[in-house]
């Protein structure tokens, strides 16, 4: 299991606020170990100085009098009782020994006189059934601990038994329950933690939108890249750490595209100067006496101008924003179809666009001439379907032919990509084709998609330009 | 029959001049062959060719230089090579009054087949030309670079082939009346055969292309028993 979530906002979100609920608990726990003891000896002191003085009191008063004072004391935190002989009281834990030995001294010197006193102080199981479950399990060993050591935490109330033996013999027992600090207060706590926690999510979040936008856009960039190589550099903004990282994008970009540009500007000159060459070996092969052999001449020099042909092509497809001019796309469909129509090639022309649409008119062509060209030649006719709204023009090419495999849909776009079987060189293509065409669509700032035809029959060449 | 073609090749490569040279000869033209200007100048001053093949890199003086140069002087077709196949070369030769353009590695039938075209048209249609690639006709203008009409807002109508030759034709002819045999042979290369209605068809996708209303037309007419006229006034522009 993934405890760290996933994204950098979660992370931040979750460090402050296992920041703060740490934070928030040791401040408790100072605050209610200083209050509680705090407390304690101050209402401790008081007790002692109030039962001292109604030991004073009931000392000197006469026998069948104190039964009125005691009456007249009896409340809920503090008892008294007249006992002939001292009571044994021997639950208090040895730790509380210093407490005792405080408290009797106390008692002592506001008795104005030595009389013997001994103090007690033990905790009182605080419920009927909690007592009766300490009696069955004797008491956990955690409640024991926590008892001996951390007694001020517990909710409980601790009694102080004071006992004083009087002038005359007797001994005053007195019984006071010290309330406790209420340990509840942690439960008040609750909506104050969650109030810091909703004020630091809000604080999370803009913390991590500074510093995650930049890198969103970092991202945007970097995947642009991929689709088009000439954009311009990123800006540079954001925190210093993010800036430079942006920096370091845009400084590799740059190398990407000279390295780019370099080797295409290499395979530009070489198929630019194989064509005075390919020129002679055309008119040498013209001049071939024997018929067959200069057929087969003509046929390889055909091919191999084709690719250079279209590499020159692939390459100038890749050059930079074309100049646009609106365009009249039905015309253009109808030259493209008609120039087909007249090599032999059956095209069909379906829809009409709305409007012109800006374009550069002879790359546009080149595009769709490619397009209509693939579908005669591997899908036997084409029909050129032209769908347009407010928001896109939409131009497709359908075909009858056999189709190609789902998984080779995109990876025809590759430049020399060739299938297997009937897509092959003898069918008269340079494999840069859709290259040139995608290329095309992507400089228009639109888009294009090869999908297998209804019940996969044929292909359908999808261009989608944005209005 | 005819008489021979003399035609001049204007190229560096002593190997391609060669093999220019014995493929021409062999289909029936009298070839010279010049390696730069001077020696093209030096041939001009004692012969008269009926055509050029001028190639566009060539060193000292280029062959854009030098197509303009004739084109000054005289109404010598010329046909340009290059080995930069892109759009600017194709404006910048037509500009310079080139009669064609064919790009390396060209097909030497080709080649044939467009110089026997320019040399047919200057004998049986000569046409007025001057500097520059876009005609305006009727409100149109048809880039003859980039092959294309552009209409008066701006928007760009492409053309097929056909349909661009035959425009071709029309606006380098203007006000003249041009029959159905001699607009065939010059934009679909055949002869016409009787009942051939392919120039019909061919000048009614015209006229939709101008939204030229074909029951009365007023850009390209039908001339009764004629053919068909171009009747507007062409202006060059650059």
């Amino acid at each position: 299991m993934r405890l760290l979530p996933r994204s950098l906002f979660g992370r931040t979100v979750l460090v402050l606020a296992a920041g703060l609920l740490l934070a928030q608990l040791a401040s408790a726990l100072v605050n209610l170990l200083d209050r509680g003891s705090a407390v304690y000896r101050l209402s401790a002191q008081q007790l002692a100085i109030r039962i001292a003085h109604t030991a004073r009191v009931l000392n000197r008063l006469p026998t069948d009098a104190r039964a009125e004072l005691i009456d007249e004391l009896a409340g809920t935190d503090l008892q008294v009782l007249l006992s002939a002989r001292p009571l044994n009281v021997n639950e208090g834990y040895a730790e509380l020994d210093v407490y005792e030995a405080a408290f009797a001294r106390i008692v002592r010197r506001n008795l104005g006189k030595p009389l013997k006193t001994t103090v007690e102080i033990t905790r009182l199981p605080r419920t009927q059934r909690e007592r009766d479950a300490e009696a069955q399990t004797g008491a956990g060993a955690f409640d024991l601990w926590l008892g001996r050591h951390f007694y001020f935490l517990q909710p409980g109330t601790f009694s102080v038994v004071v006992q004083i033996a009087l002038e005359d013999g007797s001994t005053a027992v007195f019984f006071a329950r010290v309330p406790q600090e209420r340990l509840g207060r942690l439960e008040t706590l609750a909506p104050r933690l969650a109030l810091w926690l909703a004020i630091f999510f809000v604080l999370a979040v803009l913390v991590v939108r500074m510093v995650t936008r930049p890198l969103a856009r970092l991202a945007r960039g970097a995947e642009a890249i991929g689709a088009d190589s000439e954009g311009p550099p990123l800006a540079e903004e954001g925190p210093e750490e993010v800036r430079s990282v942006i920096h370091a994008f845009n400084v590799m970009q740059t190398r990407v595209r000279a390295y780019l540009l370099e080797r295409a500007e290499l395979l530009r000159a070489v198929s630019h100067d194989l064509k005075t060459p390919l020129t002679r070996m055309r008119l040498r092969a013209e001049m071939l006496a024997d018929d067959a052999q200069r057929d087969k001449f003509l046929r390889d020099l055909a091919e191999m101008e084709a690719m250079v042909g279209s590499s020159l092509e692939f390459f100038r497809s890749l050059g930079h924003e074309p100049r646009r001019e609106p365009v009249d796309i039905g015309a253009l469909a109808e030259s493209v179809a008609e120039d087909w129509r007249a090599t032999g090639g059956s095209v069909e022309l379906r829809g009409a666009p709305r409007s012109p649409y800006p374009a550069h008119p002879q790359a546009l062509r080149r595009c769709l001439d490619n397009l209509v060209g693939n579908a005669i030649r591997y899908g036997e006719r084409a029909r050129i379907v032209i769908d347009d709204d407010a928001r896109r023009l939409r131009i497709r090419i359908e075909d009858d032919g056999p189709g190609i495999p789902e998984e080779a849909l995109e990876r025809v776009f590759e430049p020399f990509y060739r299938l297997e079987g009937s897509r092959n060189r003898a069918s008269g293509g340079t494999g840069l084709g859709l290259s040139i065409a995608r290329n095309i669509a992507r400089w228009h700032g639109g888009e294009l998609v090869l999908q297998s035809g209804e019940q996969h029959k044929g292909i359908i060449a999808q261009l989608t330009l944005p209005r | 029959m005819e008489p021979i073609d003399h035609v001049l090749v204007v190229d560096d490569d002593a190997e391609l001049r060669a093999l220019l040279s014995e493929y021409l000869g062999r289909n029936g033209f009298r070839v010279s062959v010049a390696r730069d200007g001077r020696e093209m100048r030096q041939l001009l001053e004692h012969s008269s060719p009926d055509i050029v093949v001028l190639d566009v890199m060539l060193p000292g003086e280029d062959g854009l230089a030098l197509c303009r140069d004739l084109r000054a002087r005289s109404n010598l077709p010329v046909v340009m090579l290059t080995a930069r196949g892109d759009e600017v070369d194709r404006i910048v030769g037509i500009e310079m009054g080139a009669d064609d353009y064919l790009a390396k590695p060209f097909n030497p039938r080709e080649l044939l087949a467009r110089m026997k075209g320019i040399l047919r048209r200057a004998r049986s249609l000569p046409s007025v030309r001057s500097e520059g690639h876009r005609l305006r006709f009727a409100g149109w203008i048809l880039d003859l670079a980039a092959r294309h009409l552009v209409a008066a807002d701006g928007v760009v109508v492409p053309l097929s082939g056909t349909e661009f030759r035959l425009l071709q034709i029309f606006v380098t002819h203007p006000n003249r009346v041009l029959d159905r045999n001699q607009l065939m042979d010059l934009a679909l290369g055949r002869e016409a055969t009787p009942f051939d209605r392919a120039i019909d068809v061919q000048v009614s996708r015209l006229r939709q292309r101008l939204q030229d209303d074909a029951r009365e037309p007023r850009i390209i007419k039908t001339v009764r028993n004629g053919g068909y006229v171009l009747a507007a006034q062409v202006e060059r522009i650059d």
